[in-house]
């Protein structure tokens, strides 16, 4: 997995820490690291001249015709497009000198951000309880085999519940810290 | 006419990312003018970043207050221009009205304040 120039490192990504994944990916690239691709748990580096690079998470459902303009508004704007996976993509910039720089300029945006990816929780969700509640009711499916299958569904179940509650915790933080400033 | 004015009412109060993306396109420009545009007339105290700008053009253009108006060259390279509709015009029209009161308002309290300090 480890050769000189290029490594994998394995994470989790929690959505609702977006932030520290961008905090993370900022001290893989002061030592170093630039990201190359992210593939799930799995992150691919590559070796280079330690910088001080901004990471930026987007979360955009892009359809093929749209694609190209949303990544050359960011081009414009500066910004690299690092890499993408399952609609979260990775943007980076080399830090300036004064305040970091953002792709969400303001509260609103980053909560419509997070909605999408509420939408597609949802959606998800409902794909992975069907054939749970399903199988449940079904008799004859005795076994070890579907145990485990259920076993499984339900874990799955269970933390799709858990990952909707902690978006909407986080939409609800974020509508909380938006200041009268935002609108006249 | 009426009934314009009606639907652009509901847009309102605008954000301020929205207002500003509104008043950029009194031209019709790409997303990247736009965002020098915000940057110049708020003497830059305004920045309005990509994934900010992606979503609000996004929603805009369903919501029918811009649409697309072909492409523009931007440094040799196509880029898609935007423009006002007639509802958006309407927009920007009812909040400019909306703030100038607002506005108006402000000054009369201001000028009392500032009367009643030297009373006093």
């Amino acid at each position: 997995m480890k050769t000189k120039n290029r490594k994998t490192v394995i994470r989790l990504y929690w959505a609702w820490n977006d932030n520290r994944e961008e905090r993370w990916l900022n001290r893989m690239a002061r030592e170093g690291w630039h990201l190359t691709a992210p593939r799930g748990v799995f992150y691919k580096f590559e070796k280079g001249e330690p910088a001080d690079i901004v990471y930026r998470l987007d979360f955009q459902t892009l359809r093929r015709s749209d694609r190209k303009e949303y990544l050359e508004l960011f081009r414009d704007a500066g910004w690299e497009h690092a890499g993408e996976f399952s609609n979260w993509h990775y943007f980076r910039i080399k830090a300036g000198g004064g305040s970091p720089p953002e792709i969400h300029t303001d509260p609103a945006s980053r909560i419509a951000m997070f909605r999408r990816l509420l939408g597609l929780l949802v959606i998800v969700s409902v794909v992975v309880w069907i054939p749970l509640a399903r199988n449940l009711g079904r008799d004859g499916l005795d076994g070890g085999f579907w145990i485990a299958v259920r076993i499984l569904q339900a874990v799955v179940a269970v933390f799709m519940v858990y990952a909707i509650h902690k978006i909407l915790d986080k939409i609800a933080r974020l509508r909380k810290g938006r200041d009268g400033k935002e609108r006249i | 006419m009426k009934d314009l004015e009606e639907k652009a009412q509901r847009f309102l109060p605008l954000t301020e990312s929205t207002y500003y993306i509104l008043i950029s396109l009194v031209e019709p420009g790409h997303g990247y003018g736009i965002m020098q545009n915000v940057a110049a007339v708020s003497g830059d105290r305004v920045r309005l970043g990509p994934g900010t700008l992606y979503g609000a053009l996004t929603n805009m253009l369903r919501q029918g207050l811009i649409e697309r108006a072909g492409e523009r060259a931007l440094e040799g390279e196509r880029r898609k221009v935007y423009a006002l509709t007639g509802l958006g015009r309407a927009v920007v029209l009812l909040e400019c009205e909306r703030l100038e009161a607002l506005s108006r308002i402000g000054r009369k309290a201001a000028a009392r304040l500032a009367a009643g300090e030297k009373e006093s």
